[in-house]
């Protein structure tokens, strides 16, 4: 069958159930519309003029009565002009939000938060949403870039949290902390995820929209002067050649984890002819059972990180698995990765990794890290970035960018695995293990 | 639809005018319900998706900055909406998702809207229905997924390939 014909049967199905636009659509009001927008396109019949302005009259002194009622009401209920939420996590936004309680524009308060919200997209999202979901979608984000632990489930002094100050120049009713906490508690609970939501009011009457609204509607701090701008990048820069590297030895041990798997499979008593994972029979039990689902685990990692797929269970995927490992393995031949592991403890700064001094030990490094994702990164600091301070302060916010986009693009697979929901019981023990 | 013509209507739904909303509504009905569909699988929950998005999308036209993407604008509003549909069952234990694959499991039958669902994984279908419905470029799906633009191809003519098989299988 040919593509268009599945989609011209396509066609037809989805028409089948597209019903027609409901009537009740074409009258709903647009409910949120500035009052102007609403009576912009409204055409003016002749013959009616007089009627139309008595219309016009009634309307305009209701508006009034209704304006004037309102105000004298928002005093008495002291409701706020304008409320700003400040998430953090480690990336800190804050969040402008109207009246409603929805949010009108996002700013970054640190180099983490500009890290979320050069993703225009992401930024553009956050526009509209109800303070609550805006409160989840950056803490999820923050979640699929890598800032929080999935795997953590939270000790005394080790625990994922998240802090939301609502900051107001009004009265901020008690029950929106509550909304936030257990939106956030829910939300990250069905994720399986463990997360402990802070969240406060804070009445301050100095604070004007007009701080953190510009003429942009969407906007992000910008470092103003060219020292900040310099110490950032040359941060920026080590620390995401040091990220690179450790990311690096996550795939080198992953490839050692599965080899001992695969050795220790092999070598068990239970498998009587030596077969590995991928040609053993799959009723095993027990410990040889357990070996078999870790090994499925590893390869699985080995799939969402590094794309090289070798999770079915055939003669074909071991031979392609092998020879994978046989090339990496070949190409890491030269590599000093002691003097690496060195380097990673003492970490990437002008000393250990810049300078002329450091060509031999960028080498070193290039030759490892190059077999990973990053390559076009790598590359570029390869090629001299690194010691070009004034070209990487040109070239910061593609470097952020490129940052991110490694970011999420590898924490948010690991944030869509599977994971099993939180219950009440396990969050409440979670809350007593963090001392809460 | 063209993106800038989608804009124009953009503009004349948030000044009221209800034949702009009609003909969004001509033009994008099928694009909207495929990409709802292709996250909840149901054609009770995706048609009410397609409701109140263009609910939504008439109460908040007047949100939208001309000259930017009117499309991704819009399929941003009917992301948000099926993915707060799939959160309530979840949260109900209605959702069949093969955990491994991302593959739906809905009924088998021999239509063509299922064969997709079943045969190919989320990604495949959100890179057909975006290129197929939403006329976006490959290079542009990348930058959307965060995929390099040559995976996307190859992910795209992977999928044609195993939707040309629909009728020897069903």
């Amino acid at each position: 069958m040919k593509s268009t014909d599945f989609f011209k049967q396509l066609n037809e199905e989805i028409d089948a159930h597209v019903p027609p636009l409901p009537d009740a659509l074409k009258e709903s009001v647009r409910a949120d519309a500035p009052v102007k927008e609403l009576f912009k396109e409204v055409p003016a019949k002749k013959g009616f003029r007089r009627r139309w302005v008595a219309a016009i009259g009634v309307a305009a002194a209701f508006l009034l009565f209704c304006a004037a009622a309102f105000g004298g009401f928002a005093w008495y209920l002291n409701l706020p002009s304008v409320t700003l939420m400040q998430v953090d996590i480690n990336p800190s936004l804050v969040l402008v939000l109207d009246r409603d309680f929805k949010v009108e524009a996002a700013v970054s308060n640190n180099a983490d938060g500009d890290l979320l919200l050069s993703d225009g997209e992401f930024a553009a999202g956050l526009v509209g949403l109800s303070f609550e979901r805006a409160a989840v979608q950056v803490t999820e984000r923050a979640a699929m870039s890598g800032f929080i632990d999935l795997e953590n489930e939270g000790s005394l002094d080790d625990y994922n949290e998240v802090n939301v100050t609502l900051t107001s120049n009004g009265r901020v009713l008690p029950a929106r902390e509550k909304e936030i906490r257990e939106e956030l508690t829910q939300y990250f609970c069905d994720q399986g995820v463990y997360l402990y939501a802070e969240v406060h009011t804070v009445r301050d009457h100095s604070i004007k929209e007009e701080t953190y609204k510009q003429e942009e509607q969407l906007t992000y701090r910008r470092l103003e002067s060219r020292e900040a701008l310099e110490e950032y990048a040359d941060r920026a820069v080590y620390s995401y050649a040091e990220e690179l590297l450790l990311d690096a030895f996550y795939k080198f041990d992953l490839f050692e984890e599965i080899g001992a798997l695969d050795r220790a499979i092999r070598s068990h008593p239970d498998n009587t002819y030596r077969r590995s994972w991928w040609t053993i029979s799959s009723g095993q039990t027990g410990e040889l059972s357990a070996l078999c689902a870790q090994m499925k685990e590893k390869l699985t990692v080995l799939k969402v990180f590094y794309g090289a797929d070798f999770t079915e269970r055939t003669t074909v995927s071991e031979w392609g698995y092998m020879a994978a490992e046989k090339i990496y393995r070949v190409s890491l031949s030269l590599v000093d990765l002691d003097a690496l592991r060195a380097l990673l403890r003492e970490g990437c700064n002008g000393e250990t990794f810049g300078g002329v001094e450091n060509i031999s030990v960028r080498l070193n490094y290039f030759g490892f890290v190059s077999n990973d994702l990053f390559q076009n990164v790598v590359t570029e600091l390869f090629n001299g970035q690194i010691t070009t301070l004034s070209r990487l302060v040109e070239d910061v916010s593609s470097l952020l960018l490129t940052r991110a986009e490694s970011l999420y693009s590898r924490f948010s697979v690991l944030y869509r695995a599977p994971r099993s929901a939180i219950g009440e019981e396990a969050y409440a023990a979670f809350l007593i293990r963090i001392g809460k | 639809m063209e993106g800038k013509e989608l804009d124009l209507l953009i503009q004349k739904v948030a000044a009221g005018d209800n034949a702009a909303l009609e003909r969004l509504y001509r033009e994008t009905a099928r694009g909207v319900y495929s990409f709802a569909y292709s996250f909840l699988s149901n054609h009770q929950d995706t048609e009410d998706v397609l409701q109140s998005s263009f609910l939504l999308i008439k109460q908040k036209a007047y949100t939208y900055r001309r000259g930017t993407n009117a499309r991704a604008w819009m399929l941003q509003i009917v992301k948000n909406l099926a993915l707060d549909e799939l959160r309530r069952r979840k949260r109900r234990g209605e959702v069949e998702l093969d955990e491994r694959s991302g593959v739906l499991s809905p009924d088998e039958g021999s239509s063509a809207l299922d064969y997709m669902m079943s045969k190919l994984s989320s990604e495949e279908r959100e890179i057909v229905v975006l290129h197929v419905y939403w006329g976006y470029k490959h290079r542009e799906i990348a930058g959307m997924l965060h995929l390099p633009p040559g995976t996307v191809s190859w992910k795209y003519s992977a999928a044609i390939k195993k939707l040309e098989a629909f009728r020897e299988d069903v």
